[in-house]
Parts: structure tokens; C-alpha cells; sequence
């Protein structure tokens, strides 16, 4: 009897739990099926939902590397180009140089162009972008060099040195007398000073030793600027000043040599110095691009990972969406079919 | 005399037929209604004459009610239990997609740090670093105080439930006196029977029971635990509401005839029932997931640390994040109950209140000794590149609150995602199966006990066809009776 018995509740009742579980079920398959994701992401993955945070973290990290890397190139880049530039000028210089050191009147044929040269190299390093001084170390904020004209820090400062050491200054009468070992030694000591610390720091330059660094990836950082500190600028800063400022017309033609010659000398050394910054930054600006394509790779895989948990096959969920529509509308059919079916219809 | 037998026999059958009639239409009556059980008119044969009513029996399982009742408790706790996790999840999650969680808030700070360290001049990507900061400190602050309302209504549903128990042993106490007195003078106590296990499933969603039956249908009532809820009289179940919820509030524990049965110091705790079910959220879950979004935010602010920088030793003290009990730094090591919820971006770099965003930068939150940037450059990445660090490294965190015990920050939060999902898809799932259960229980039961109305009906036909034989034979034995009668006159 109990086998065979069933009661008329439980028939009503376990259509209309099928047809509810059905609903609920096809309203998830069709959020699955028009959004391509778990309808219920979180409950979905259950104890995987916080890989999924985290994936989603890194997602964010690496794209903002991205972008910040494309600042850093950008940076590099400007500073690349503004090397190579006074990498270029100091090369024509040097032949320009040559050429004066022999002929009659050298000083007065190179003193303009060591002066324009010079206000270039500091207009140079003075570049700013996006408010950022590229040369300024981490004192981005400020111009780093002060200019060279008559009453700056620089040039007043230069001038006491040679009065100092001639007892006269730069130009005046007199000057004809001084010898080239005089003159060599004032530019190996007092003259070098100046573009030494300390005397660099206050009367030229306002730029930090420590330069930017920059994060490229998860794990790099490099440095992304120069300093208008480095070696390289002094030297051409030297080799221009001391072409341009020390009135070299006013000299006989054996310390004009002299001059020209320690020049020379800086002028190359400060070539080699500069190609050796240009590489620096050549490396910086590789790196950058590496990391960057590295990134770009890792976000493919890491958004392969989160799509990987958290999409569905949209044709699976449809076909879902087909089938439950097709129990649905069976479920409610039997539902009409059955209620039909009473003995009451044929008492 | 032989017709007269006959003729009572006719009758008693048609008092039978009457009874069956009046059983059918209760049956019929009781057709839809959740915890009828179908009646059938015991008929007993008399010797010589004819048939008479002895009773009304109830169609009915013992094991399959037990079982409905088990089912009914433990789908009610997991509901409860299921829905505070949702909701809890719905706001503090969400889809990952839509990075609602601390951990994506977290996130989006490290990367606007990462930004601002790329360009420390630029203001507007100081102003982005403190506005994602903000973000997360909301996200920490909006977390706790739903944790904590989620507490606080599952306080009030263990009110209502609590309520609801003394209730229904009240009514319980009324049904069982009568079944008992109606058992002992032997009339009908079917429909009272119904009545007591209705109260009884009732009951089941509330708290979790066992029951027995005793001599004269007399019924005591235990916890699933084995507290006494009724024995002849209903026990008192008393609970003291607690209206508002901090992190380090504890809710008052449920009391059944004086013995505690939820929380902590419980000494026989109920392990089903919806009021299992919100004393576990209230007292369990909910205080884990305040503790683990506490221990993100001691994280936070242990990050943010801002050191003497001039080598005088003084005291660490908050920077970016701080909280009702700064300057000075929380407990470290040890999770600082409620920190989620009073956890703040400083106002010294918020532009709206007169503050300076740039202090991201250069520290100095807490004066000129704790300044990092001492040359003021506007370049000075150090401090900023050395809280993305701090952000990326790992730290250790109390074991107590159940997530990693080291990772990143972010890693932390995720794992604190991960344990709320898991246990709303576990408690979900199980919620599923022991619905399931439920049905498949209920069904079993309706399928014993239930009425058919095809068989009701068959069974009128019957009875119908017996009181019309029965008739005619009454007026058969009327008319022979007749012809007797008028063959003697």
C-alpha cells in the first residue's frame, strides 16, 4: 500500500518545486549566457575567489607599470636625444678648436662659439617635461643651472680665482705676461675648483647627486634621469668657460696653446664621458622596453588566468538557457495534464 | 427474531457508512493542508449484529516525521547562516569585476602610488594617491559597520526566534493536556495529534529537537542538544537583546531552562535551527571576517608607519592611515579589535580641509623630525617608492584571524575573500543538499500520511454504494415485515 500510495499534495508539490528550481536555474544560465561570466562569480569560485582578487591586483599593477613605464621612456628618451645633441656640438667644437688653436687671433675666433656652446649645454640641461627638470637629480622642482653672465655666482666667482691668482683680472693689462705654466696651473687648481664641489654646487648647479629611480616592472627599478652633477657636463662646462671667460685675445700665443691645449683635453674627455651617460641611459631606456613588453605578456597571461575562472562558454549557457525553457514549459504541460486528470471529471 | 438482526445490522452499517462519510470530507478537507494526516473510521465487525465504529486512526510515521523535523532544522540553520554570509558578501565583494573588495581598493592605492613615484613633483598624482587611500579606508569603514549590522539583525532575529519558541511551547503545552485527556476517556485525538506535530515542525525551523512519546500520547520535547523544552510544562527560553553592535560587542547567549545554549560559555550548545544558524553568524563568522578586515587595517596603517628620520629614537607614529587611537602606532603582532571600522585618511593631506597632498612625499605628518624628504626636493621618490614596497612585502598577521598568516597586504585581503567565499559557497551548497533533503523527506512523508483525492473519492463511491445496499434492505426488510404483519392481521 505505501509503495503505491501517493498523496495528492506531493504531486502538486514536486511540479511546482520542478518548476520553481527550473526558473531559478534558467535566470542564472541566462545572466551566464549574455555576460559570458559566472552569474555568481564569488559563490562560484568560492575559496579561489581571493586568486582572483589578487590576479585582478596584479592585472591592475602591471597596467599601471605600463603606463608609468611609458613616462619613464618617455623621460629617457628626451634626455637620450639632448645627450647626443651636445655630444654632436662638442665634436664640431673640438675641430672648430683645432683649427683656432694655430692661427693667429685663435682666441678671439673661438671665444663666441665656446660662449654659445656653453649657454646651450646649460639651456640644455635646464630641459623640462611635464614640470620635471630631466637633469635636476631628484630636485626636480628647480632649474639646476644657473646661467654664466656677467654678476652670476659662476662668473664673479671665476673671475676672484684668476684675480687671485694673476693679481689682475681676466683681460686686463698684464695679461700678455702670464706664462703657460702659470696658466696651466691655475687651470688645473684654482680654475678646476670651481666646477668641483663644493664650488659646483653653489655657483653652478642646484641639481641633487641622486638621480631618479624607477620601478619597471615587479621586481626592476632603474635609473631613469642623469644629474647635471655628472662628470660629463662639468668638463664641457670647463672646456667652454675657459674658452669663453678667461679673455684668451688678451694672451700671447704660447699660453692661448696652453689653454686650447687643457681644452682639448677636456672637451675629449667629456665626449667619451658623455657617450658613456648616453649608454647608461641606452641601457635604462632597453630595459624599459623590455620590461614593458614583458609586462604586456604577463597581463596576456594573467587576464587568460582570470578569464580562465571566471568565464563561462556563453554557447554552453545558451544551450543551458534552450533545455531549461524546454523543461520549464514540459513541467508546466505536465502540470495542466495532471490537474486535469481527476476522478472527479467522470463521478 | 432474524429480520430484526437483520434490520439492526442494516442499520449499524448505515451509522458506519455515516462516520466513513463524515472521515472522507475531513480527509478531503485536509486535502492541501501542510501537516494533515489522513484519518481513516476503523470498523470492527459485531458479532450477529452487524458492523460498529471503534475508532478513528491516523495514518502516520514516526521515523519519517523525525526525519522531516531533522531536515527542517538544519536547512532553517544553513538559510540563516547562508543569508548573513550573502548579504555580507554582496557589499563588501561584490563581483570581483567591480573591485569593491578591501583587497581591490588596496590595489588601486599600490598602483597610485606606483604612478606617483614615477613623477613625485605632480600634485594631481599626489591628490589620486590620497583619494585611493580614502577609497580604502571607506572600504575598511563600510565593511565593518555591515559586519556589524549583520550582527546586530541577527541579534534581533534570535529575539524574534526566541519569541517564537516560547510561543509555540505554549501552544504546545495546551495541545499535549488535551491529547493526553483525550486519550485516557479514548475520544478522538487525531486532530489534536496534527495540531501537536505541526507545532512540532514549527518548532524544528526555530531550534533543533528531539522528542519522545510517553504513556497516554504524552510527548517531551529536548533541544538537538538535550535541553529540556518541554516536559509536562513548556520551559522557559529567555534571551537578552543587544540593540547596537561594535566589533568588540558579545551578544548574550540564549537560555533554555537556565542553560545556556549559544555562544561561547554555551554548556550543551543547539547545533541546528535557525537560531544554531544566527548564533554561528553572530558570534563565530562574523567576528572571524571583523577580525581578518582589522588585521588588513593594522596592516595598512603598519605600512604608512611614518620613523623618526632624525636618529633620536622617537616613537613610531601613524603617517598616511590613521585611526581613533592614533598618532600612536596599534598593537603589533595582535589583531586591535574594531581598528577597521575607526581607520582614517589623516587630514593633513586632505587639499579640501587645508591640508598638503604632498606630504605623501615628504612625510612630516608628526613634525619636523619624522620628515623624509629633508633636502624638500620635489623629485624625492624614496618615501614613495618605500611605501610600494612596504605594500608589496610580506608581513606576518595573527593566525587568529584565519587568513594567510604572511603575504602582501593584498595578498591578506585576498585570502580574507577567499575564506568568506568559501564558507558562503560551502554553507550554500549544503544549504542546497539539505533542501533537498527536505523535499525528498517531506514527499516521503506527504506520501505516507497525505490525502489522495482519487482514493477519497473511490472510497465515497463505496461508502455510497454500501449505505444505498443498506438502505434497500431496510425497506426490503420493512416490506417483508409489512406482508408478515398483514398476513398475521
Amino acid at each position: 500500500m505505501a509503495t503505491n500510495f501517493i498523496s495528492s499534495n506531493s504531486i502538486s508539490t514536486t511540479l511546482r518545486i520542478s518548476a520553481s528550481k527550473s526558473q531559478v536555474a534558467m535566470s542564472k544560465a541566462i545572466k551566464e549566457a549574455t555576460t559570458g561570466r559566472l552569474a555568481d562569480v564569488g559563490e562560484g569560485l568560492g575559496a579561489l575567489a581571493g586568486r582572483d582578487v589578487t590576479l585582478r591586483a596584479e592585472l591592475l599593477d602591471m597596467g599601471k607599470l605600463v603606463d608609468t613605464n611609458a613616462l619613464v621612456g618617455a623621460r629617457l628618451d628626451v634626455a637620450q636625444e639632448r645627450i647626443s645633441q651636445l655630444i654632436d656640438t662638442a665634436q664640431s667644437f673640438q675641430k672648430d678648436l683645432l683649427a683656432a688653436r694655430n692661427s693667429a687671433n685663435g682666441g678671439g675666433i673661438i671665444a663666441q662659439p665656446a660662449a654659445s656652446n656653453l649657454q646651450s649645454l646649460l639651456t640644455t640641461l635646464n630641459v623640462a617635461m611635464d614640470g620635471q627638470y630631466l637633469f635636476g637629480g631628484i630636485n626636480t622642482g628647480q632649474e639646476p643651472m644657473t646661467s654664466y653672465e656677467a654678476g652670476s655666482p659662476s662668473k664673479t666667482a671665476i673671475d676672484a680665482a684668476f684675480t687671485a691668482t694673476f693679481g689682475f683680472a681676466p683681460g686686463a693689462v698684464g695679461s700678455e705676461s702670464i706664462t703657460p705654466a702659470a696658466m696651466e696651473n691655475f687651470l688645473n687648481n684654482a680654475f678646476a675648483a670651481e666646477f668641483d664641489d663644493p664650488a659646483w654646487g653653489t655657483n653652478w648647479s642646484s641639481a641633487s647627486d641622486q638621480v631618479m629611480r624607477s620601478r619597471i616592472s615587479t621586481t626592476q627599478t632603474v635609473d631613469s634621469s642623469v644629474s647635471a652633477n655628472d662628470k660629463a657636463f662639468r668638463k664641457l662646462a670647463m672646456a667652454y668657460t675657459m674658452l669663453s671667460g678667461l679673455d684668451l685675445q688678451s694672451l700671447n700665443q704660447g699660453t692661448f696653446q696652453a689653454v686650447t691645449d687643457k681644452a682639448l683635453l677636456m672637451v675629449a674627455d667629456s665626449i667619451s664621458d658623455l657617450a658613456s651617460v648616453g649608454a647608461r641611459l641606452g641601457t635604462a631606456q632597453e630595459q624599459t622596453t623590455n620590461a614593458t613588453s614583458r609586462l604586456k605578456v604577463q597581463v596576456d597571461i594573467v587576464n587568460r588566468q582570470v578569464n580562465a575562472m571566471e568565464i563561462v562558454d556563453p554557447e554552453e549557457a545558451s544551450v543551458r538557457v534552450t533545455s531549461l525553457k524546454n523543461q520549464l514549459e514540459m513541467s508546466h504541460a505536465l502540470t495542466a495534464q495532471i490537474q486535469r486528470l481527476s476522478i472527479l471529471n467522470y463521478l | 427474531m432474524s429480520l430484526t438482526v437483520a434490520l439492526s445490522s442494516a442499520r449499524s452499517s448505515l451509522m458506519a457508512s455515516g462516520v466513513q462519510s463524515s472521515v472522507i470530507s475531513r480527509n478531503v478537507a485536509g486535502l492541501h493542508q501542510d501537516g494533515y494526516s489522513r484519518k481513516n473510521a476503523l470498523i470492527v465487525s459485531q458479532p450477529g449484529s452487524g458492523v460498529y465504529v471503534s475508532g478513528i486512526q491516523r495514518a502516520a510515521s514516526a521515523g519519517l516525521f523525525n526525519n522531516v523535523v531533522k531536515a527542517v532544522s538544519t536547512s532553517a540553520q544553513q538559510d540563516a547562516l547562508y543569508n548573513g554570509l550573502q548579504k555580507i558578501a554582496a557589499v563588501t565583494i561584490d563581483d570581483p569585476e567591480l573591485d569593491q573588495s578591501a583587497a581591490a581598493q588596496l590595489a588601486k592605492l599600490k598602483s597610485a602610488l606606483q604612478q606617483y613615484a614615477s613623477a613625485p613633483n605632480n600634485v594631481t598624482f599626489a591628490q589620486t594617491a590620497v583619494t585611493a587611500a580614502k577609497g580604502v579606508a571607506t572600504a575598511l569603514n563600510d565593511a565593518t559597520n555591515t559586519v556589524q549590522m549583520t550582527r546586530a539583525d541577527a541579534d534581533a532575529e534570535m529575539a524574534t526566534s526566541v519569541n517564537n519558541i516560547n510561543q509555540l511551547l505554549a501552544q504546545f503545552e495546551t495541545v499535549n493536556t488535551a491529547i493526553i485527556k483525550g486519550t485516557i476517556s479514548g475520544s478522538d485525538v487525531t486532530d489534536y495529534l496534527d495540531t501537536r506535530d505541526n507545532i512540532l515542525s514549527k518548532l524544528s525551523q526555530e531550534v533543533g529537537i528531539t522528542f519522545a512519546t510517553r504513556a497516554n500520547n504524552d510527548m517531551v520535547v529536548y533541544t538537538d542538544s538535550g535541553v529540556t523544552l518541554f516536559e509536562r510544562t513548556a520551559r522557559s527560553v529567555t534571551f537578552d537583546p543587544t540593540h547596537s553592535y561594535t566589533a568588540g560587542t558579545t551578544g548574550n547567549a540564549v537560555v533554555i531552562d537556565g542553560v545556556p545554549v549559544t555562544g561561547a560559555n554555551a554548556i550543551m550548545p543547539i547545533s541546528s535551527g535557525k537560531l544554531a544558524g544566527l548564533a554561528t553568524l553572530r558570534d563565530d563568522k562574523m567576528v572571524t571576517y571583523q577580525n581578518q578586515l582589522d588585521e588588513i587595517a593594522r596592516g595598512v596603517i603598519e605600512v604608512f608607519v611614518e620613523k623618526d628620520q632624525t636618529g633620536a629614537g622617537g616613537p613610531d607614529q601613524t603617517g598616511l592611515f590613521t585611526y581613533a587611537g592614533g598618532p600612536g602606532m596599534p598593537t603589533t603582532g595582535a589583531i586591535n579589535v574594531g581598528l577597521a571600522g575607526t581607520i582614517k585618511v589623516t587630514d593633513l593631506v586632505d587639499q579640501a580641509l587645508g591640508g598638503n597632498p604632498s606630504l605623501v612625499r615628504d612625510g612630516g605628518m608628526n613634525g619636523a623630525s619624522y620628515v623624509y624628504n629633508a633636502g624638500g626636493e620635489a623629485g624625492f621618490f624614496a618615501r614613495i617608492q618605500g611605501l610600494v614596497d612596504g605594500m608589496a612585502a610580506s608581513r606576518t598577521y595573527d593566525p587568529a584571524a584565519l587568513g594567510k598568516p604572511s603575504g602582501s597586504l593584498v595578498d591578506f585581503a585576498g585570502s580574507s575573500v577567499s575564506w568568506l567565499e568559501s564558507q558562503r559557497k560551502s554553507v550554500g551548497d549544503e544549504a542546497t543538499y539539505s533542501q533537498t533533503l527536505l523535499e525528498r523527506s517531506a514527499d516521503a512523508l506527504s506520501n505516507v500520511n497525505g490525502v489522495n483525492m482519487d482514493d477519497e473519492m473511490s472510497f465515497m463511491l463505496q461508502v455510497e454504494r454500501t449505505f444505498s445496499a443498506s438502505s434497500k434492505l431496510i425497506s426490503t426488510i420493512d416490506d417483508m415485515l409489512k406482508q408478515l404483519l398483514m398476513a398475521v392481521g
